[in-house]
């Protein structure tokens, strides 16, 4: 069971790897189809496709990773003050959901592939690319999620009682 | 009624401590189920909605403010702006606050903003005799100009979600935002003046101090220029302004300052990538509950509601930000955006309202609820930096809660202090 967990986490972090790397991707070639318009008179009709994909991937190749960080956003105002058990039925709840959602999303993911492959949906963009291949991120990375959530869900399940801990707003808050 | 219904379940929902994304997904596959007995498409939808170009802006804003502070060019901007105001009464406090107005240009993250200005501004102030109430609540009303000031990550999703200019929106922001500074400075200099513990005067700089602070501060007012002025003259959008200004951020820190590792380029845009996952998976299940809520005609029935009631467009503001303010207590500012706009668009529309002077009015409104109890983000942002009650802080703020109701007010009184600056424009 501990190298399931080890596997898993290795994996998440083996998806946001790739996910930053699409996010610096992104930014070059954004910058880059700036340069060739600006200076050279260029169009580059391309990026804008490109950047979808680059964005779909990396949103969904991260999120297992976000989930093992506890990153993702809940509202605590009123399940901080829980101690031990209250505080552990909670965590336990958001674990639950996480799971449950991503199993529903990799279901659907792998269905919409096998649509888009059975009618070859091309994008309607200037790459004309075979939609399948963007469209893997979703139950790739939604499988992950789920799987993250399930390896989270047993290692909080196990651990004793969380103490009370204060929040920890990080300085790359894109919240607001 | 129903949608009544629907936002108050929403909300106990999300008061389990849920995920937010998992919360919503759940919550709008329910209905989906029960009303339809499929589960909507939902990987199309959530494809659909992240196959954005638009979006990046976000992660690539997060990138440049990220490059800017671990490569240090933002650490002096507190120290600069102290020399060049520290003669005015309060010159902390208004130092504090011009501060947090030429971040906010860098960074487009009120939390952010309040982290990096606080953590150099609240220590000195509190050394030199200021309240530690009074440095918090500079810092905590500051900092939220951050979203508002553009670039700004919430007007971006505004704008996706509404399909509204970005550009537009970030022009819209300008006025309003310096407006609020000015609003701020000026209370920071009332209050230093009739305060009960009369705060040491510092003396003028002189001019070679002037000289060394513009200097030390120079790239940090350089970058903004380049970005915001780029999109006001039409050489770029949104995101290939984000885009080229964080590469000119990644340029400045790493050939100028020469303080940037392969590491800190990397551990940036790591961080960057997994806060842009988890905000766009909110916005995707957001995306699902639009979509649910569009197929129990909702949006449509509101429209008809607010019609056959001939509400003015003042009296629907009104209502809405009420509404915006109250749920701003609870949830913060990206859900509010999110569950709310696809509700009010079709009504803006049928009122006539410009949909980016809305975009400033409801920004302000997220300022407000990034500083109102119980969920407030900057308050714990200030919490993280000082180790302070939240009691203090939140008394610190109180006076801000006031100063972003009268900006509030007066930009809903006159509209042209959004809508002047875009209409001058040629943006994309």
């Amino acid at each position: 069971m501990k190298s399931i967990g080890r596997l898993v986490r290795a994996l998440a972090g083996a998806g946001v790897v790739v996910a930053a790397a699409a996010t610096l991707v992104s930014m070059v070639i954004v910058a880059y189809s700036v340069v060739m318009r600006y200076f050279f008179n260029h169009r580059t009709p391309w990026v804008d496709e490109l950047v979808g994909y680059l964005l779909v991937a990396s949103v969904m190749l991260a999120a297992a990773d976000a989930l093992f960080r506890g990153e993702h956003i809940a509202v605590d105002v009123l399940t901080e003050r829980l101690v031990g058990r209250g505080r552990k039925i909670v965590a336990l709840l958001g674990l639950a959901s996480v799971a449950v959602i991503a199993a529903l999303l990799t279901w659907e993911g792998v269905d919409m592939i096998a649509f888009s492959r059975m009618v070859d949906l091309r994008s309607n963009g200037y790459l004309a690319a075979p939609m399948w291949v963007p469209q893997l991120a979703v139950p790739i990375g939604a499988a992950l999620l789920g799987v993250a959530a399930i390896v989270a869900f047993i290692a909080a399940w196990r651990a004793p009682p969380p103490t009370p801990e204060s929040r920890d707003p990080s300085i790359a808050a894109t919240d607001g | 009624m129903l949608f009544a219904a629907i936002l108050v379940g929403l909300v106990l929902v999300l008061l389990t401590g849920v995920p937010v994304f998992a919360g919503l997904a759940l919550f709008a596959t329910a209905i989906v189920y029960a009303a339809e007995g499929n589960l909507g498409g939902m990987a199309d939808l959530v494809f659909a909605k992240l196959d954005t170009y638009l979006l990046v802006a976000i992660p690539l804003f997060t990138l440049m403010a990220h490059f800017m502070i671990r490569g240090k060019v933002v650490d002096d901007l507190f120290g600069a702006a102290h020399t060049l105001l520290r003669h005015l009464p309060g010159g902390m406090g208004v130092a504090a606050v011009a501060a947090c107005t030429v971040f906010a240009a860098i960074s487009g993250s009120s939390v952010a903003t309040a982290l990096t200005i606080g953590s150099a501004a609240i220590p000195l102030m509190i050394r030199y005799g200021y309240s530690p109430r009074f440095a918090y609540g500079v810092v905590g009303g500051g900092g939220t100009l951050g979203i508002l000031i553009p670039p700004s990550g919430p007007m971006v999703l505004f704008g996706v979600v509404a399909d509204t200019s970005i550009g537009a929106l970030f022009m819209a922001g300008v006025v309003p935002g310096l407006m609020l500074a000015g609003i701020f400075a000026v209370y920071c200099m009332t209050a230093a003046r009739f305060s009960r513990h009369p705060i040491p005067k510092e003396p003028r700089a002189t001019a070679a101090e002037v000289l060394a602070a513009l200097r030390r501060a120079a790239w940090a007012l350089a970058l903004p220029v380049l970005v915001l002025g780029g999109m006001y003259f039409g050489v770029f959008t949104a995101t290939e302004a984000a885009a080229a200004g964080a590469v000119g951020a990644l340029a400045i820190a790493a050939l100028v300052y020469r303080t940037l590792s392969l590491k800190d380029i990397w551990q940036a845009s790591i961080d960057a990538t997994r806060h842009s996952s988890m905000l766009f998976l909110i916005l995707a299940a957001a995306a699902m509950l639009g979509n649910v809520l569009t197929k129990l005609r909702i949006p449509v029935q509101l429209v008809e509601l607010v019609t056959t009631h001939g509400l003015s467009q003042t009296q629907f503001l009104l209502a809405v930000m009420a509404i915006v303010f109250i749920l701003g207590m609870f949830l913060e500012t990206i859900s509010i955006i999110l569950i709310t706009t696809p509700v009010v668009l079709p009504v803006l529309a049928a009122l006539h309202i410009s949909p980016v002077w809305y975009g400033i009015l409801l920004t302000i409104n997220l300022e407000l609820a990034l500083i109102t109890p119980p969920v407030g983000m900057n308050l714990f942002a200030i919490k993280a930096i000082t180790r302070a009650s939240i009691g203090e802080i939140i008394a610190g703020v109180v006076p801000y809660v006031g100063l972003l109701l009268l900006g509030l007010a007066l930009v809903l009184a006159i509209p042209s202090i959004a809508l002047w600056l875009p209409g001058t424009m040629n943006y994309r």
